[in-house]
């Protein structure tokens, strides 16, 4: 199956749920993301860091320095108060999008 | 909560993730070094990510700002030698700029430090039908009060009169400035006494006015700021009076500039007395002694009270017979008459300032462009990783800004500096209002303001260079050629434009030069040299009978002349150069008066015999007084060879002939028993005014100065002549002792110190200009060392090459000085007011400047251009 390439908007929002069961350094972002995603969603490594960075400035995330798993310094990310009312709000919009979009490419089923 | 995030966090974050992506390949199973690849390669461009975080870390504009800042501030201490100089030039334009703006703001803007200034205006006559040279009379006490009682446009007004009074008793005599002042000044400016009251105006009558306020100065000088002071008694005049009021400090009205020629450097009233008139002198319609400041009604303008003001004088002429007629009310703001000497002067030092500082903005912007040059490379490999121009411009901005505002920082201090000096440098008297000038929240604002304008301007030209760079070539050259060609073309036009803008100041300092040389060499008719001089004031109480005043000056004059190398000593009421005068019309016998409208006027003066020999004043014709000249022989005058050919004109030899002073026919005639050389008395710059002078036992009045030739070499003279003339009396003062040189140099001090600012930054100017050409030229000579090694391989001689820079500067200093002989020519119109003896276009003037920017063109260009000759060719070529 070819790799889909993730648009920043549903990056952001794909961040923000894997962080949902706690923190994660960004390469375990990264690769969370392509996992659960059964490695169907591509996500770039270099830009995963301005999306952080950018959700990290507007307050949805903050981060800590900490150790990795394989004793390496890394700098951890976690969902705070705002991050978790964002995600809810974004979720609920991305249903309502795909519900849409789905609605209107299968009309069939509407009948 | 998380500390801030740095530039070495992003690096730190990005290395971590690099390891842990690699170390998940090595597991996966590649070798080390193809497991490193690989994660670089998912990870995709290093450079681009960091530049995308730090634009996504977007930080508050303000965050942004600061980031740039600490960038900047680390790059400029890297080459310290550069910033200095940078700060250094900008902090003394915009330094010199604004101690300017101040003494500009006081004077022309900011309203007189009284109430409702901007009705205040000072009142005088004029009347061009008595030909006496002066616009400003001063008015007469009948006019004054005819006026206060029937005009409506005039709220308040008060008259007054200098005078200056002796004050004894204490441990010295001390003479002080005075103004006579109506009870109606002090409400009239709106200005309360910091210590006691003013007088009323019930203590403004003959014999109830011995009241007097002092003035700050004096309090502190006399009675050590004693705040008991009030209630003292001190003997003015040999009249007791009592203290009982102290004005506040700064108060000095009537100030320099509200009163020029009367009240000068040396002298501001430091006392104010009642005028106190008699029912007489209140009357007195034809004595033009007193001066006026008014109020006007408001709603009323200038104009209305003038008209009315007229109207009223012309009654007057029509109802008594006291005035001649012709006479118009001038109405002047008051503001205006204190600023109005000083305008244009002002403004023009103002306009040269701003030059000054183009220059030094092309200079920083010059500096500036070399290194944007210099940054072509990096600027090319940002912009190819995606930086955003605009955030390039924001940082080279920025830069600008630091270095402007460090330079604004420094120029504030140098214009406190500047400011602190001036009352130092420039001579006191030559500007009014100069206590009030301060460093005050609207010179601040304007240094601001000027900061961030000359920040912009010299950062404008770098700061498009960066937006300009061409991505894709910068890359590939690693950033070194094709960096020079925009860069330079615009310095060479900055450092064109500094030397016609240096050019033009450059004329302006020579033709103030050449005028004040001009000046400075006019003979005054007199022989400066080996002259001393002094002022002896006396008092009325002791010396108001004129027989006891006459003998004590004949007794002054003859201890003078004992005085061991003293070998001529004479006295005159009014000395040349010293600002005041004595001038009346002439009534000559036997000649018809050509125009009614311009009867001949002509300056008294009262002399001893000694007085010519002792200044060295020759005599033309006829005799000079003698001992037989006395009070009660027959009235004599030696009139000047002005006089005798305005006002005896068509008569060979008008000795033997009779005048009058005034029109009375009453007054007795005066024969003429010779004719002297003038004496340019008004001024070096003036045209001498016929001059008459009558011998002092004749003529004496209360002040006269003392003028004594002695033999070169004499020394220890001016206490000797102190203590002669205080073996007479001691407590006679003597004052101002100095060389008549000295009185001539103080009689140009406004020229000079002219001259000398406009030198100076006509020097800073130069200075400027020859090293941004400096700057230039090394530069362009850098960039060829290649070309030139090339050049010195096939052959050309080191003379060649010093030719070919040397002719390449001199392009530029040609274009520049052509520029600027186009701008002077325009622009040293402006100066005509200030010139003498030359033309705004004076051609031995422009030469001059010319000439010196020649030598300061070669100087700037001689050392790169040895440097050019002086290559190594096989150096040069290996460089690239």
């Amino acid at each position: 199956m070819a790799r889909i390439e993730l648009l920043q908007g549903t990056l952001d929002m794909l961040i923000l749920r894997t962080l949902v069961l706690g923190p994660l350094h960004g390469h375990a972002i990264a690769t969370t993301i392509e996992r659960n995603s059964s490695d169907i969603l591509q996500v770039d490594h270099g830009s995963l860091y301005p999306a952080l960075h950018r959700l990290e400035r507007q307050g949805v995330i903050t981060a800590d320095w900490g150790t990795s798993e394989n004793n390496r310094r890394a700098r951890f990310y976690r969902l705070t108060a705002a991050g978790r009312k964002r995600l809810r709000v974004e979720s609920s919009r991305w249903e309502q999008f795909v519900g849409a979009v789905t609605r209107i490419m299968r009309p069939a089923e509407e009948g | 909560m998380s500390r801030r995030y740095e530039e070495g966090d992003l690096d730190d974050e990005v290395a971590s993730h690099l390891e842990i992506e690699t170390q998940e390949n090595i597991e996966r199973g590649m070798a080390p070094e193809e497991a490193r690849y690989a994660a670089l390669r998912k990870f995709g461009s290093v450079a681009l990510t960091k530049e995308l975080c730090r634009e996504a870390r977007g930080l508050a504009s303000l965050d942004r700002l600061r980031q740039d800042f600490r960038f900047a501030v680390r790059l400029f201490l890297r080459t310290p030698a550069f910033t200095a100089a940078a700060i250094l030039s900008i902090a003394l334009g915009i330094g010199v700029a604004t101690s300017l703006f101040s003494v500009v703001d006081t004077i022309l803007f900011r309203p007189l430090p009284y109430a409702a200034p901007d009705r205040l205006v000072a009142l005088s006559l004029q009347n061009p039908t008595l030909n006496l040279g002066f616009d400003d009379l001063p008015i007469s006490a009948g006019v004054l009060r005819q006026w206060r009682r029937e005009t409506a446009t005039l709220e308040q007004l008060a008259e007054y009169k200098p005078n200056a009074i002796v004050l004894t008793g204490g441990a010295h005599p001390e003479r002080v400035i005075a103004l006579r002042a109506a009870a109606s000044l002090f409400p009239l400016l709106g200005v309360k006494p910091a210590l006691g009251r003013t007088y009323t105006a019930e203590e403004d009558q003959p014999g109830r006015d011995d009241v007097v306020v002092i003035g700050d100065t004096l309090w502190k000088r006399r009675f050590g700021a004693d705040p008991s002071v009030i209630g003292r008694t001190v003997v003015l005049e040999g009249r007791k009076c009592t203290i009982i009021g102290v004005m506040p400090p700064g108060f000095h009205f009537p100030g320099a500039g509200e009163m020029p020629g009367v009240f000068d450097a040396f002298t501001r009233p430091e006392i104010w007395i009642p005028l106190a008139l008699s029912p007489a002198e209140a009357a007195d319609f034809a004595n033009l002694n007193h001066f006026a400041v008014a109020r006007l009604r408001r709603g009323a303008g200038p104009g209305e009270a003038r008209a009315e003001l007229t109207a009223a004088i012309e009654r007057i002429v029509r109802e008594s017979n006291d005035l001649p007629p012709g006479w118009n009310a001038t109405v002047v703001p008051l503001a205006d008459k204190v600023a109005g000497g000083v305008r244009t002067g002002i403004l023009l030092l103002f306009g040269a300032v701003g030059l000054l500082l183009a220059i030094t903005c092309a200079n920083v912007a010059s500096l500036l462009l070399s290194r944007a040059a210099r940054r072509r490379g990096e600027m090319g490999i940002r912009l190819s990783l995606g930086a955003s121009r605009l955030r390039l411009l924001r940082q080279v901005l920025s830069e600008s800004l630091l270095l402007g505002i460090c330079g604004g920082v420094g120029g504030v201090a140098v214009a406190y500096t500047m400011v602190r000096l001036l009352p130092v440098a420039i001579p006191p008297g030559a500007l009014p209002r100069m206590g009030e000038i301060s460093i005050d929240g609207r010179v601040l604002a304007f240094s601001l303001g000027l900061t961030i304008l000359t920040a912009l301007l010299f950062g404008i030209a770098p700061a498009l260079q960066c937006v300009r760079a061409p991505v894709g070539a910068a890359v590939k050259t690693g950033g070194r050629s094709g960096e020079g060609a925009v860069g330079v073309r615009t310095r060479q036009a900055l450092v064109v434009g500094s030397l016609a803008v240096t050019l033009v100041l450059l004329t302006g300092a020579v033709l103030l030069a050449r005028s004040f040389v001009a000046v400075i060499r006019t003979p005054g008719g007199f022989e400066p040299d080996n002259l001393l001089t002094a002022n002896l004031p006396m008092a009325p109480g002791k010396y108001g009978n004129w027989r006891v005043r006459i003998h004590h000056v004949r007794e002054i004059v003859r201890r003078c002349e004992n005085v061991p190398g003293v070998q001529a000593a004479g006295v005159i009421d009014l000395l040349p150069l010293t600002g005041e005068n004595n001038i009346s019309n002439v009534t000559a016998e036997g000649v018809p008066v050509v125009d009614r409208r311009r009867p001949p006027v002509a300056e008294f003066r009262g002399v001893t015999p000694g007085y010519f020999r002792a200044m060295g004043i020759p005599l033309k014709r006829g005799r000079l007084f003698n001992g037989r000249d006395t009070g009660d022989s027959p009235p004599v005058g030696i009139i000047s060879e002005t006089a005798a050919r305005r006002l005896w004109s068509g008569i060979a030899n008008p000795v033997g002939r009779r005048f009058k002073r005034g029109e009375d026919p009453k007054a007795p005639w005066v024969e003429i028993v010779g004719i002297v050389g003038d004496v340019r008395s008004s001024g070096l710059e003036t045209e001498p005014r016929p001059q008459i002078y009558r011998p002092y036992e004749q003529d004496s009045r209360m002040e006269v100065a003392l003028a004594v030739r002695f033999a070169p070499g004499a020394r220890e003279l001016p206490p000797a002549i102190r203590n002669a003339i205080w073996s007479i009396d001691k407590d006679q003062p003597v004052e101002h002792v100095l060389p008549m040189r000295e009185v001539v140099a103080e009689s140009v001090a406004g020229r000079r110190f002219r001259m000398l600012i406009f030198g100076l930054f006509g020097g800073i100017a130069v200075l400027l200009a020859s090293v941004g050409l400096y700057g230039v030229v090394s530069y362009t000579v850098a960039l060829r060392t290649h070309e030139i090694g090339l050049r010195m391989a096939v052959g050309a001689t080191s003379a060649a090459i010093l030719g070919r820079v040397l002719n390449e500067a001199a392009r530029l200093a040609l274009l520049g000085g052509v520029l600027g002989l186009a701008g002077a020519y325009a622009a040293t119109r402006f100066l005509s007011a200030f010139l003498y003896g030359v033309s705004a276009t004076d051609r031995t003037a422009f030469a001059i400047a010319c000439g010196l920017l020649l030598i300061v063109v070669l100087a700037a260009s001689w050392i790169p251009a040895r440097r050019a000759a002086q290559t190594d060719p096989v150096a040069a070529l290996r460089c690239e």
